[in-house]
């Protein structure tokens, strides 16, 4: 007990000495925009203390009077007694008229409570004779119950969160204010053949319904693009797929090709070309070809069913697949000079190609041979007629 | 049923005997007829008078007329003149007979304050008007009866804190359409949300509309449509008169649009403070380094 006067006497102390030192017009000078703004006269009320968070709870008023802060000292003495319990958050010490003045920016929230209840007792609305309170449909003001304390902290730099705490807020109360006009027995709601002037003209609710549209217009083509994207992409990797697949068929049939060929060669059949060619491509129909449209093409080429019959090379070039049909001429050029293969080396030299002269004609190629043309012969280096003359 | 029946019964007989006598101006009783009689005699004459100040811009004008729009009680005025002394606002209102004042001041052609008064004995509110979204605009898509009475929805601040409940009652007297206001409309379908929010009020407006067309009726069964406008009002100061008077509260949290600005001056011109700075610390650096004079330097001159 004894410890606890001495720490409050020490605090007194320190308090004091700190409103002594502060300069008196502290306030005033550094913010001069306080009462820039308003022509009226300073307010001069002692009574303050508000609602909000305490800051600075023994924070100095330095923009006191000399005789104001006497009673202020010992208001504050108060307060630094009352400080040793604790405060929780929300609460303030009501009779003591500097507490809770949040000293931000070094401005105080002035109130005087006695004169605001002054004025709402004068200005609302008085009871009606006969009735307990003032009827609800006169005001239609719904105040919303104090809500669960998450409901403070929702950011306001945040706009969805804020106008989703507003519109919640609103809707609880607008819910509240339609029950009670329902257990009134009044109609809220427009019927749909009531048609009056309302707030928005037509003309301003066709461009809000415009505007509405066109942005649902704009997210719908959005979405569009992007799904047709990837359709693209889906599709460039099925075709990918497919030209795999063919080639892979195409191999596989030209090695089968192959293998008939030698087996040809070597003589066991004593078939024709034709028979034997026939038959095997009759294999090839029933070992690997089920597609509808196979058969068809089957079906396209003779009416009884037989395959009708192909030169081998021809059928080589199409490895059973529906490719168009050549013409009589391309068959007559493929048939002279082959077609297909490798290129690279065609046209390359060898030692049997060198040697062979049959090509060769002294008059075109020779020394010597017949000249042709009207250009004049170049005699060779070192053999010109200037040459000779310098030397 | 049946006593309806026997009502109407009545009712015959009675006006048959009235046929009788002659002209009866009510036959059918209908002025005794209590569960008939609706109150519809306009008792609450509260009249609001929305005017600016000269000096007023496209979208605060825009705003001005949106709230006369939404209040059907309330009357115009010319632009003020600056001049002129605001406590003549109550003489002004006295000639239009209204009782309640929206003044909408604007400084320096950028800040928007807005006056809310009972005229002529107080209290008024002054706020700064931020954020100012009109019904012009095609973002907000609701829509409501024009003249019909609003809903006044207020959150839980405006019962816990004494200036708020003071502006509570303000509000919902000027803002408030009176009930059976000869312009007034019947039906209920919009709601004006107060909402006291980071120490300022957010003035919302909604649509009250049924979610589906069963759901007529249905209080609980609602879907809420913002129509426009919005704005925030940041408290100021609230006196007890009309335009002045001794002040009743005072935000603490309010800066004004000068000292922000002032401010980012400040900001500003802490570039050449701190090269006066470094400057006087270069200066001090050098003096330090100075070194005291040496015999010695002189020995081998």
């Amino acid at each position: 007990m004894e410890n606890s006067r001495i720490k409050q006497k020490k605090r007194l102390a320190a308090l004091t000495k700190r409103k002594n030192k502060a300069p008196p017009q502290a306030a005033d000078e550094s913010h001069p925009a306080l009462y820039e703004e308003d022509e009226l006269p300073k307010p001069s009320l002692g009574g303050r203390g508000d609602d909000y968070p305490s800051v600075g709870f023994l924070e100095d008023e330095f923009d006191q009077d000399d005789d104001e802060q006497d009673e202020d000292e010992e208001d504050d003495t108060r307060a630094a007694l009352l400080s040793d319990i604790p405060l929780k958050p929300g609460e303030r010490i009501l009779d003591s008229p500097g507490a809770g003045a949040a000293a931000k920016d070094g401005k105080d929230g002035k109130i005087d409570e006695a004169g605001l209840r002054h004025k709402l007792g004068e200005i609302a609305y008085k009871v009606p004779k006969g009735m307990k309170r003032v009827p609800w449909i006169d005001t239609l003001a719904v105040t919303s119950p104090r809500p669960a304390e998450d409901a403070d902290k929702v950011d306001h730099t945040n706009d969805i969160s804020r106008e989703k705490l507003f519109h919640d807020v609103a809707h609880a109360n607008a819910t509240e204010g339609l029950r009670r006009l329902k257990a009134m027995g009044v109609k809220f709601s427009r019927p749909a053949d009531f048609l009056a002037e309302m707030l928005k003209s037509d003309t301003q609710m066709l461009k809000v319904r415009a505007k509405l549209a066109d942005e649902e217009a704009r997210i719908k083509a959005v979405e569009q693009r992007k799904t047709q994207k990837v359709q693209k992409k889906f599709a460039k990797q099925v075709q990918v797929e497919r030209v795999k697949q063919k080639q892979m068929e195409k191999n596989i049939n030209l090695k089968k090709f192959d293998k008939w060929r030698k087996e040809r060669k070597k003589g066991d059949d004593e078939a024709t070309a034709e028979e034997s060619f026939d038959r095997f491509m009759q294999n090839q129909a029933t070992e690997s070809r089920p597609s509808g449209k196979g058969v068809k093409r089957k079906h396209q080429g003779d009416a009884d069913g037989q395959p009708s019959p192909k030169r081998p090379r021809e059928v080589a070039a199409k490895p059973a697949d529906n490719r168009p049909k050549k013409g009589k001429k391309r068959q007559a050029k493929d048939a002279k000079w082959g077609f297909g293969g490798k290129k690279a080396g065609k046209k390359r030299n060898d030692a049997k190609s060198s040697a062979d002269d049959r090509g060769f004609k002294p008059g075109i190629h020779g020394k010597g041979g017949k000249h042709k043309g009207k250009g004049m012969v170049r005699k060779g280096k070192g053999k010109g007629i200037g040459m000779q003359k310098s030397r | 049923m049946s006593s309806i029946d026997e009502d109407g019964q009545d009712l015959t007989t009675s006006a048959l005997d009235a046929a009788g006598d002659g002209a009866d101006p009510d036959p059918y009783l209908l002025k005794d007829a209590s569960y008939l009689v609706r109150d519809t005699k306009w008792k609450n004459k509260q009249r609001t008078l929305v005017f600016s100040s000269r000096g007023i811009t496209h979208r605060y004008r825009h705003l001005m007329e949106d709230l006369k729009r939404l209040m059907p009680h309330s009357k115009s005025e010319a632009k003020w003149e600056k001049k002129q002394t605001l406590r003549d606002v109550n003489e002004l209102c006295e000639l239009k007979s209204c009782n309640n004042c929206v003044f909408l001041e604007v400084r320096k052609g950028r800040e928007l304050y807005m006056w809310v008064s009972r005229v002529p004995d107080g209290p008024s509110a002054k706020f700064q008007i931020l954020n100012v979204h009109t019904l012009g605009e095609l973002k907000m898509t609701g829509n409501c009866l024009l003249h019909s009475r609003p809903l006044l929805s207020f959150d839980h601040h405006f019962d816990t804190l004494p200036p708020l409940a003071l502006l509570r009652e303000l509000f919902a007297q000027v803002f408030g359409t009176p009930r059976n206001h000869p312009k007034s409309k019947p039906f209920f379908d919009h709601v004006m949300a107060f909402s006291f929010h980071d120490n300022k009020i957010w003035f919302r407006h909604y649509q009250i509309a049924p979610m589906t067309e069963d759901d007529r009726e249905d209080p609980d069964r609602t879907v809420l449509t913002e129509i426009g406008p919005r704005f925030v009002m940041d408290p100021i100061r609230i006196f007890g008169g009309s335009f002045g008077g001794s002040t009743l509260w005072q935000n603490p949290h309010y800066v004004s649009p000068i000292e922000i600005r002032r401010r980012l001056h400040a900001k500003y011109g802490k570039s050449y403070a701190g090269r006066l700075l470094a400057k006087e610390h270069r200066e001090d650096v050098e003096r330090a380094a100075e070194m005291e004079e040496d015999e010695l330097d002189q020995m081998f001159d």
